[in-house]
């Protein structure tokens, strides 16, 4: 009891000043529309038992398999690429680098559109299946074939998440543990098995983590696909049947399963005390190949390419001759306007929140504020239909005390963003500040400087570069994302990705090729720029 | 000047610093110093305000800073800290980070006086890092005190520099805060730098002071086997072997009384120097010559004997000879 006094007296009176306590707030705020689900668990609901009894457990098995699947194709693809990419000297490397990047541009949703028609492939084997095996064991067949096809969908586009942190931990140690192992005449496949996995195992369950995240978001592919997951019995539930309570009480389900995922990957990492291996600044000593494994690998590295990038744009662009695009309709040129706007603006905002209480934490080092602040950068591993029924029973709750206008306008829809990307800003700018920052921030106040002025003259100038970069990966996550939007955007307000939606749901498949072509296009040159920074850096 | 009372601190139910009480004089220079994990930088984050004490009392130019209701940061007290990393602002010249403090542009002929005789003038435009270590060190310094406090602080000053540039930077450190009438904590684990700098050397200990006296005082009469050993070589030699010797210390482990005697106390026996000082003769074990000095093991008995003599002493492996201790 008395510690606990004693840490309430030191964090919310000694330590306490206006930005702890302006950032409190605001993460508290963040943090509300996750907390307004949980708390309204209880609220009533005729369709719920309903729910609870036949469609349930097809909602969690369905999403339990489709994670499981995802994370293991995504980590076998990811960390494959990496390891041969970084750790191995054979011609068109420096090229795959580059362009195992690229899948990353594709949001799901328009992965899933561009292999729309897979399954019509699939047709002359399900009739020999129906005819010689029974309809009973071909509908058992389609419904794993169709799961096989989402996971080895999600996993082409969703992959570089991994790839690009094992990417970065192994341009980091494995030169160093390569060299350690060849002195010890280890084998390439042992020091993979023994040495490269075990290190690399943070970097890659760091990445993995992000891929379940995105999996879970995901409503327009797996609703493409009739895979009926969680955030799917969510919307189903809402526009479906009307029911708030039902998805409330859905989305309190998917929040306890992501709990459990992050729980379970928190203490899993907790024990990983060997990733601090410093790299050298020698060049790094790459393993070299012979011209017949050279072969082997740029055909196991383009894999993931051609079907992760190169048909969806492919097909894309094909589509784009027959759509008869007409580039002088205004209408488009608007919807890429908005889309381009409130991913910049929304960036903006993200990225000066996340900074803001980032400083405030680093500068003030209040642990009150370093806790608090954790629950703030939740709401990245919630689905966007869940974010966007907080965000609508925060907007009704309050709406009697602060006549708040959040739904229906752009500012309800950047807030939204802010619930939802505030880790993706989060996380970059927590490490930027704490590696270049910490020892400055207190050098700052000892030199009796003023915040505001520590904020602008010194971590501004220093973090320019990260920050920046920072704004970008919003940005893209922004320009992709499909259910929030399609939930909180205000009326007659469209992106480029609700009208792919919205074409792809009207069968419009060849005019949904332009907003897709665009989101991707927009992307682009964001995740180039990121890709540049990340080889710089190491 | 500084006064702490009853100071305690812990992370995680470890404590980092145990009931330790310290006062400081104006114009002093105190070096803190002990073995890593002593405590020794949370005691100088603690007097800055970096930290916040779990109880205790830090009395600053007779305000109170730090008690149970009382928590002044470090925005608003009179001292500043020197990092071991420097901490210059990258993203600034050597001026502008010097200027930057505040008050430091009202504090011109000081400044300028310390840039003379820290002798950075000709780094005084370039970016930190354009500069060598001992520059940015020195840089630090000067910003530090350019704000004119009536304490600084200064976590491992010298580590990072060579041998040259750490003899010559002591000296000037000494000189202009003996120069500002400025008092300063400094924190070392290197005793050769803090005999050089301090007028008074404090021993940490697991957040506790074991010793705190003169420097030459401790290293010649040291009160315990560990802060023996932290001033470097010495000999543990039974107290009953100088009965008379009224610094001696209880080594815990065997319970013996014990005195100290460092391998630079000994000399080769000389008749006409013997008054009254303890005599050893035994079989030279070892020699190891080190530039003008001669390290030599010594077999006297059961005791073995670590002595440095002068290089122009004839002397071989086994050869039996007579020295004495001072």
């Amino acid at each position: 009891m008395k510690k606990i006094t004693k840490y309430f007296k030191d964090e919310f009176i000694f330590r306490m000043n206006s930005w702890n306590f302006i950032s409190i707030i605001i993460s508290l705020f963040i943090f509300m529309p996750i907390f307004m689900i949980i708390y309204n668990y209880n609220f009533q609901s005729d369709n719920w038992s309903h729910i609870k009894e036949n469609l349930l457990l097809t909602y969690l098995s369905s999403t339990l398999y489709l994670v499981l699947g995802v994370c293991i194709v995504s980590t076998i693809i990811g960390v494959g690429c990496a390891w041969f990419v970084t750790c191995h000297n054979f011609y068109g490397r420096k090229y795959l680098e580059w362009i195992l990047i690229l899948p990353m541009t594709i949001p799901t949703y328009i992965a899933a559109y561009s292999y729309y028609d897979i399954l019509e492939i699939l047709n002359p084997f399900f009739n020999w299946t129906r005819k010689n095996i029974g309809i009973k064991e071909t509908i058992m067949i389609e419904n794993i074939l169709i799961y096989l096809i989402v996971i080895a969908l999600f996993s082409f586009v969703l992959y570089p998440y991994i790839y690009l942190s094992a990417r970065a931990s192994l341009l980091i140690q494995g030169s160093r543990l390569i060299e350690a192992a060849n002195m010890l005449g280890t084998s390439t496949d042992k020091i993979f098995r023994k040495v490269i996995l075990p290190i690399i195992r943070p970097a890659i369950v760091a990445g993995s983590s992000l891929v379940v995240m995105e999996t879970l978001n995901d409503y327009a592919a797996v609703e493409y696909f009739g895979i009926s997951t969680l955030t799917i019995g969510i919307f189903r539930s809402w526009f479906g049947m009307n029911d708030m309570a039902s998805a409330l009480k859905l989305s309190t389900y998917l929040i306890i399963f992501v709990f459990l995922f992050l729980a379970t990957e928190k203490f899993y990492r907790r024990k990983e005390k060997y990733n601090n291996i410093r790299g050298n600044r020698h060049s790094y000593s790459r393993i070299s190949l012979g011209r017949k494994k050279t072969i082997i690998v740029l055909i196991l590295c383009l894999i993931p390419f051609v079907f992760g990038f190169l048909i969806p744009v492919g097909r894309l662009l094909t589509w784009l001759i027959y759509s008869n695009i007409n580039l002088m309709d205004v209408s488009l040129w608007i919807i890429t306007f908005n889309t381009l706007l409130i991913s910049i603006i929304s960036s903006i905002v993200i990225v000066f929140f996340a900074y803001l209480i980032n400083f405030s934490k680093n500068y003030f080092n209040n642990d009150a504020l370093k806790k608090i602040c954790h629950i703030a950068i939740l709401g990245y591993s919630m689905p966007g239909a869940i974010i966007a029924i907080g965000v609508l029973k925060l907007n009704s709750s309050i709406s009697g005390i602060i006549p708040l206008i959040i739904i229906g306008s752009t500012s309800g829809l950047i807030f939204a963003y802010l619930v939802r990307f505030f880790a993706v800003a989060w996380q970059p700018i927590e490490s930027s500040m704490e590696k270049q920052c910490a020892s400055i921030n207190q050098a700052s106040r000892t030199l009796k400087i003023k915040a505001i002025t520590s904020i602008s003259y010194i971590n501004f100038p220093i973090l320019k570069k990260p920050l920046l970069l920072t704004c970008l990966i919003v940005f893209i996550d922004i320009t992709k994302e499909l259910p929030l939007t399609l939930i909180l955007r205000p009326f007659n307000f469209d992106t480029l990705a609700t009208l792919t939606y919205d074409l792809v749901n009207q069968a419009q498949f060849f005019q949904s090729s332009v907003p897709s072509l665009l989101i991707i296009f927009i992307s682009l040159p964001a995740i180039l720029i990121i890709n540049r920074q990340v080889i710089s850096e190491n | 000047m500084l006064s702490i009372r009853s100071l305690n601190k812990s992370f995680d139910n470890q404590n980092v610093i145990k009931q330790l009480n310290l006062n400081v004089q104006s114009g002093e220079i105190i070096s803190v110093v002990g073995s890593s994990g002593s405590g020794k930088t949370t005691l100088l984050r603690l007097v800055s305000g970096l930290e916040i004490p779990d109880s205790g009392q830090i009395i600053l130019n007779d305000q109170n800073v730090n008690s149970a209701n009382i928590y002044v940061p470090p925005e608003s007290r009179d001292c500043s800290l020197v990092f071991q990393d420097y901490a210059l602002f990258p993203n600034m010249t050597m001026r502008q980070n010097i200027y930057f403090g505040r008050n430091s542009s009202k504090n011109k002929a000081r400044v300028k006086y310390l840039i003379n005789i820290t002798k950075i003038e000709k780094v005084i435009d370039k970016f930190p890092h354009e500069c060598s270590g001992g520059e940015q060190q020195r840089v630090a310094l000067v910003r530090s005190m350019a704000i004119n406090p009536s304490l600084i602080l200064m976590d491992e000053p010298l580590s990072n520099l060579d041998y040259n540039l750490k003899a010559n930077l002591g000296m000037i450190i000494r000189k202009f805060i003996k120069e500002l009438k400025t008092t300063a904590i400094i924190v070392t684990h290197d005793i050769i730098d803090a005999m050089k700098i301090s007028d008074k050397i404090v021993v940490l200990d697991n957040g506790e002071i074991i010793q705190k006296g003169l420097p030459n005082e401790i290293y010649n009469n040291p009160n315990s086997k560990k802060v023996a050993l932290l001033f470097g070589e010495t000999n543990f030699i039974p107290l009953s072997m100088f009965p008379h010797e009224k610094n001696y210390f209880i080594d815990p482990v065997s319970n013996i009384a014990l005195i100290s005697i460092r391998p630079n106390q000994f000399s080769v026996f000389d008749e006409n120097m013997d008054v009254g000082k303890k005599i050893f003769t035994g079989e030279i074990y070892s020699l190891n010559k080190i530039g003008s000095k001669i390290g030599v093991e010594l077999k006297c008995d059961d005791l073995l004997l670590n002595i440095s003599l002068n290089n122009s002493e004839k002397l071989v492996v086994g050869q039996t000879i007579k020295v004495m201790a001072s």
